[in-house]
C-alpha cells in the first residue's frame, strides 16, 4: 500500500466513522515515512480502528471491508476495526488532514 | 460527443459486452470490455449513473440512502457508483424489462435483489458452532462469504476471479505470493476450488484475506451475510 492509498482508505473510513481513526500495524509506518521501502508496503490492508467509538467499527467494516464494493473497486480494505488494547495507546503518533 | 455522454455510452457498451460474455461469447469480448472499463475508470458519477438507469439523481440518492445501491468514496472524496455495480444493475434492469415491461423497472430489480439476498439460509452460511466461538469475526465473515460463493460457484465466476486477479496484479494491489497461490488454486476443477475457499485451515484463512472473489456476491447479498454473521456470532 502506498501513502495515497492509505489516505484513500482513511478518507473512506472517515466518511462512516465520525471519530479519530488510528492506524496500527505495518502500514502505520506510512504516516511518518511516506517513501518507506517497497518490502514494507506489500500489504493492501491496513489495521484501522475508531479511537473513541469502537461501536462504529462494524459500520466501517460493513461499508468498506472484505468483499465490499470498495474492496472490489480499489483492492484496498481495512482488516481490523476493533478497539486497540490500552498499552498501545501510549505510542500513538498524530496526523491530520 | 461530450465526455459526460461518452462515459454513458461506454458504460452501456460495457454492459452489452458483459451480457454477451454471460451468454458464452469468446474470451476476446472480455478483453474489449476491460479496455473500455479502463477508459471509464472504476466509478461513475451519481448524475451519470442516474441517467443510465433512467431515473433522477434524487431517486438514485434515495436508493443509496437506504443502502440498495452502493457508492464508494473516490480518492478525491466524491461519492460515486462503482462501475462493476452499475453494470450489474443495468443487467438486472434488462432482465426485468425483458420478462415483462413495468413502469418502474429499477424498483422491481432492486426488490428482486433484496428477496434473493433474504433467501440466503443462515444454516448454510455459518460455519459449525465450535468454530464460531474460536475465530475472530473477520475470519468467520470471510469463511461465511466464501461458503455462499462456493455454493453457487460456476466457471464464469472463476473466469471473473482470474480476471480480477490479473487486474490486481497489473495495478500492484495484491501481494505476488498470494497472487501465485490464487492463480494455482483457480486453475483446479470447480469441486477443488470450492474446497479450497471453504477450508478452515491456516492456508484457507490466509488465501481468503486476499480473495479475488471480492464482488462475487452482490451488494445486498454481502450485507445479508454480514447480518447473519453478526446475529450468529
Amino acid at each position: 500500500m502506498k501513502r495515497h492509498e492509505l489516505e484513500h482508505l482513511i478518507r473512506a473510513a472517515g466518511e462512516i466513522a465520525d471519530d479519530d481513526l488510528v492506524v496500527i500495524g505495518s502500514q502505520a509506518i506510512l504516516a511518518s515515512h511516506p517513501d518507506a521501502p517497497p518490502s514494507l508496503l506489500v500489504s493492501l490492508e491496513a489495521d484501522i480502528y475508531p479511537r473513541r467509538d469502537p461501536a462504529v467499527a462494524r459500520a466501517v467494516d460493513a461499508a468498506i471491508g472484505d468483499g465490499s464494493s470498495f474492496h472490489e473497486t480499489y483492492g484496498l480494505r481495512p482488516t481490523r476495526t476493533a478497539w486497540a488494547p490500552k498499552p498501545r495507546r501510549r505510542r500513538l503518533a498524530g496526523r491530520t488532514g | 460527443m461530450t465526455s459526460r455522454n461518452q462515459t454513458e455510452v461506454l458504460v452501456r457498451d460495457i454492459a452489452r459486452l458483459r451480457q454477451a460474455e454471460l451468454a458464452g461469447a469468446p474470451e476476446g469480448v472480455a478483453d474489449v470490455r476491460e479496455d473500455l472499463e479502463e477508459m471509464v475508470g472504476p466509478t461513475v458519477g451519481r448524475a451519470s449513473a442516474a441517467r443510465i438507469l433512467g431515473i433522477t439523481q434524487t431517486a438514485l440518492d434515495r436508493h443509496v440512502e437506504r443502502g440498495a445501491i452502493p457508492v464508494v468514496i473516490t480518492p478525491s472524496g466524491r461519492r460515486e457508483v462503482p462501475l462493476a455495480e452499475l453494470v450489474r444493475l443495468i443487467l438486472d434492469l434488462t432482465t426485468v424489462t425483458r420478462s415483462s415491461p413495468r413502469s418502474r423497472p429499477l424498483g422491481t430489480a432492486l426488490r428482486e435483489r433484496r428477496e434473493r439476498a433474504q433467501s440466503i439460509d443462515p444454516q448454510t452460511v455459518l460455519p459449525p458452532a465450535p468454530l464460531v466461538s474460536d475465530r475472530s469475526t473477520g475470519e468467520i465473515r470471510g469463511l461465511a462469504f466464501h461458503r455462499v460463493v462456493a455454493a453457487r460457484l460456476d466457471r464464469q465466476m472463476v473466469v471473473d476471479a482470474r480476471r480480477r486477479l490479473r487486474r490486481w496484479r497489473r495495478t500492484g494491489t495484491i501481494d505476488e505470493r498470494w497472487a501465485s497461490e490464487w492463480e494455482q488454486a483457480l486453475s483446479r476443477p470447480l469441486a477443488e476450488i470450492q474446497r479450497t475457499i471453504t477450508t478452515d485451515d491456516a492456508r484457507g484463512r490466509d488465501l481468503r484475506q486476499s480473495s479475488p472473489f471480492a464482488g462475487a456476491l452482490g451488494h445486498e447479498e454481502r450485507q445479508r451475510v454480514l447480518e447473519i454473521v453478526a446475529e450468529g456470532a
